[in-house]
C-alpha cells in the first residue's frame, strides 16, 4: 500500500533521518520514539508537507509527490500543532476544510455532524473555538482528519491534551478505523498504542530500529527483565550497576524493575518484558539526557 | 512436438497503433489545463471559502479605497512624463499589498499544516487569489487611468494602459520568483525596495532614456511586452500550484 524506500532527510549539515525503509498495509502502526528522534519529519514526508532529500515514498506503486492532489484526496492528517481560526466554530472550520478537501456542502454537513458527535462535541458545534479546552481542540483535529473518509490516516501526537477517558475513547475509535484503512500514529506515550497497534515502528540514531509486532519487540528483552527489592541505602550503587526501568516505594524498601543481561541473582524475580521496558532500554541515553 | 507449437496471430499495423493509443489513453491521466483546473477549484471550493477571512476582506477594501483616493489629489499642474512614471511605478502596488497579505497570512498561520494536507492546498489557494488580485488590480488601474486621461488631455489612454499592464505583470513575475525562491518576509521588502529604487535610480541616472522608454516606444511594442509578461506570469502561477515545501521542522 504505502512504501518508504531509502528515504533520508537532511537540513543543511544536519541529518534528521537516514536510509529509512518501511512498508505499510491496512492496519494500525505506532511510530514510537522520544521527542526529537525524527517522528514528525517522517510524518511530514508521509503527508507530503516536506519532500525527502533522498529516496522516494510510493502509494500503490506511484510516487506520492507525483500523485500530488490525487494522494491528498486519500489522506487524513492531524499535525502535531493543530492550528485553527479562533473565531470559527468547529462546524464553520470543518466546512472550510471540507471545501478545501473538495467535498460538496451537503455531504460535508452530514459528515461534520456525524464526526463531531463521534468525538463527543455534538453539543458545541456552533460555539467559537476560542472558548475550547486543549482536549476539545484536539478532538476537532481528529474529526477534521476523518472528513474525507481517508484511506490513509496520519496522526502526529494525537493524544496530547486528552484526559484518560478521552484517550480510551480515542483508542476505541482508532481500532474501529484501522479495520479498513491505514492508520499511522506518532507518539512518545507507549500506552497510547501498546494495546491497539498491529505493528510498532521505532527510530533510533536517525535509522529504523524496529518494525514489528509488540510481542516480537518485547521478546528482544525476554529473560533480561527482573524485579527485586532493594534497601534505600543501596539504591545509588544499584542504579549505577543496572539499567533501571521503574522504581516504587513499598514498606520502607524500594521495588525496582531493571534489565540485566547475564546470570541473574537468586532473589531476583524474572518478569515478562513490556513495550515500555524496550522503550526505556533502547532510548536510555536520550531519556537520561532529557532529564 | 508439432502439436505443442502455438500460432499467435500478429495484429496488423493499424490494430497495433489503435491498441497502443488505447493503452496510453487509459494508462495515463490526462493533465488538466490551467483554466479548467481553476474552474473546478472554484466549483469545488467556492468563492466563499477561497476568500474566507473577513479581516482579509476588510483589509482589501481599506487598501483599495486608500490607494485609489490618491488619484483624486493629483495636482492639476504636473509634468506629463512624471505622470507616466507615476503610473508605471505605482500600478503593481495594490497587487503587492493584497498578495503579500494573503501570502504571509496563509503561510505563517498555525493552520498551515492542516491546509497543506488538503486536496487544494495553501499554495493553490494563494495562486488562485493572486490571479484574482491581478485581474482586479488591472480593472481598477484601467478605471484610474481612464480618470487620469479625462483629467489630463495629454495622457494617451492606450499608452498609459499598456504601461500600467506591463508594469503590473512585470512586477508580479519578479514577486513570484522571489517568493518561490526564498519564502521569507524579508524578500518582500527586498523586492519592493528593488522595484522602487530601480525605477528611481534609472530615472535620476538617465532621465531622457527613462522618459524615452515610457513615452516614445511604440504602443505595439508595449503590447508585445505585455503579452510576453502575461504568458510568463501565468506560467509562474502554474508553478506555484504544484509548488512543494522542501524545508520544514525537525
Amino acid at each position: 500500500m504505502l512504501v518508504v524506500k531509502n528515504v533520508s532527510k537532511r537540513y543543511g549539515d544536519f541529518t534528521a533521518l537516514q536510509q529509512i525503509n518501511l512498508e505499510f498495509n491496512t492496519g494500525l502502526y505506532g511510530l514510537l520514539a522520544p521527542n526529537g528522534a525524527g517522528k514528525t519529519t517522517l510524518i511530514k514526508m508521509l503527508a507530503t508537507l516536506i519532500t525527502p532529500s533522498e529516496g522516494e515514498i510510493y502509494y500503490n506503486g506511484k510516487n506520492i509527490i507525483a500523485m500530488d492532489e490525487q494522494y491528498r484526496e486519500l489522506l487524513g492528517f492531524l499535525p502535531q500543532q493543530f492550528g485553527y481560526y479562533k473565531n470559527y466554530s468547529p462546524k464553520q472550520y470543518m466546512l472550510y476544510l471540507a471545501a478545501l478537501k473538495g467535498l460538496g456542502k451537503k455531504e460535508a454537513l452530514r459528515k461534520i455532524d456525524e464526526l463531531l458527535e463521534k468525538v463527543a462535541l455534538g453539543d458545541v458545534v456552533n460555539k467559537k473555538m476560542k472558548k475550547f479546552s486543549g482536549g476539545m481542540i484536539q478532538r476537532v483535529g481528529i474529526a477534521q482528519a476523518l472528513l474525507n473518509d481517508p484511506k490513509i490516516l496520519i496522526l502526529d501526537e494525537p493524544t496530547a491534551g486528552l484526559d484518560p477517558k478521552e484517550r480510551a475513547r480515542f483508542r476505541h475509535l482508532l481500532t474501529e478505523l484501522a479495520r479498513d484503512r491505514l492508520v499511522i500514529i506518532s507518539t512518545h506515550i507507549v500506552s497510547d498504542i501498546e494495546s491497539i497497534a498491529n505493528e510498532i515502528i521505532m527510530i533510533k540514531n536517525k535509522q529504523l530500529l524496529y518494525k514489528d509486532s509488540v510481542e516480537n519487540i518485547c521478546s528482544t528483552l525476554k529473560g533480561n527483565v527482573f524485579e527485586t527489592t532493594v534497601n534505600f541505602e543501596l539504591m545509588k550503587a544499584f542504579r549505577k550497576k543496572y539499567v533501571l526501568l521503574s522504581e516504587k516505594q513499598e514498606y520502607g524498601k524500594m521495588i525496582v524493575r531493571f534489565i540485566h543481561k547475564g546470570v541473574p541473582e537468586v532473589e531476583w524475580k524474572p518478569v515478562v518484558p513490556e513495550l515500555e521496558d524496550v522503550f526505556l532500554y533502547e532510548y536510555r541515553d536520550e531519556i537520561e539526557g532529557e532529564v | 512436438m508439432k502439436k505443442d507449437q502455438f500460432k499467435i496471430p500478429m495484429p496488423d499495423d493499424s490494430t497495433i497503433v489503435r491498441q497502443i493509443s488505447q493503452i496510453v489513453s487509459q494508462g495515463l491521466v490526462k493533465r488538466e489545463s490551467f483554466s479548467s483546473y481553476l474552474q473546478s477549484m472554484v466549483q469545488q471550493v467556492g468563492w466563499r471559502h477561497l476568500f474566507s477571512d473577513r479581516l482579509e476582506l476588510s483589509f482589501i477594501l481599506t487598501i483599495v479605497i486608500g490607494i485609489y483616493s490618491l488619484f483624486l489629489i493629483i495636482p492639476n499642474q504636473v509634468e506629463i512624463q512624471d505622470l507616466y512614471a507615476f503610473i508605471f511605478l505605482l500600478s503593481p502596488i495594490l497587487f503587492l499589498a493584497l498578495s503579500i497579505y494573503t501570502y504571509v497570512n496563509k503561510t505563517q498561520n498555525a493552520t498551515y499544516d492542516v491546509e497543506m494536507a488538503c486536496k487544494y492546498n495553501v499554495y493553490q489557494v494563494i495562486a488562485f487569489r493572486m490571479l484574482a488580485f491581478s485581474v482586479s488590480t488591472l480593472i481598477l488601474n484601467t478605471l484610474a487611468i481612464a480618470f487620469i486621461a479625462m483629467k489630463f488631455e495629454e495622457i494617451h489612454f492606450m499608452r498609459a494602459f499598456m504601461l500600467s499592464g506591463t508594469s503590473l505583470f512585470l512586477f508580479s513575475i519578479i514577486l513570484l520568483v522571489a517568493l518561490m525562491n526564498r519564502r521569507t518576509k524579508g524578500i518582500v521588502t527586498v523586492t519592493l525596495t528593488v522595484w522602487i529604487m530601480g525605477n528611481t535610480l534609472l530615472k535620476s541616472a538617465n532621465n531622457d532614456f527613462y522618459n524615452g522608454v515610457l513615452l516614445h516606444i511604440p504602443v505595439i511594442v508595449y503590447a508585445v511586452i505585455l503579452l510576453c509578461c502575461l504568458i510568463i506570469y501565468m506560467n509562474y502561477l502554474k508553478k506555484l500550484i504544484v509548488f512543494k515545501q522542501v524545508e520544514g521542522v525537525f
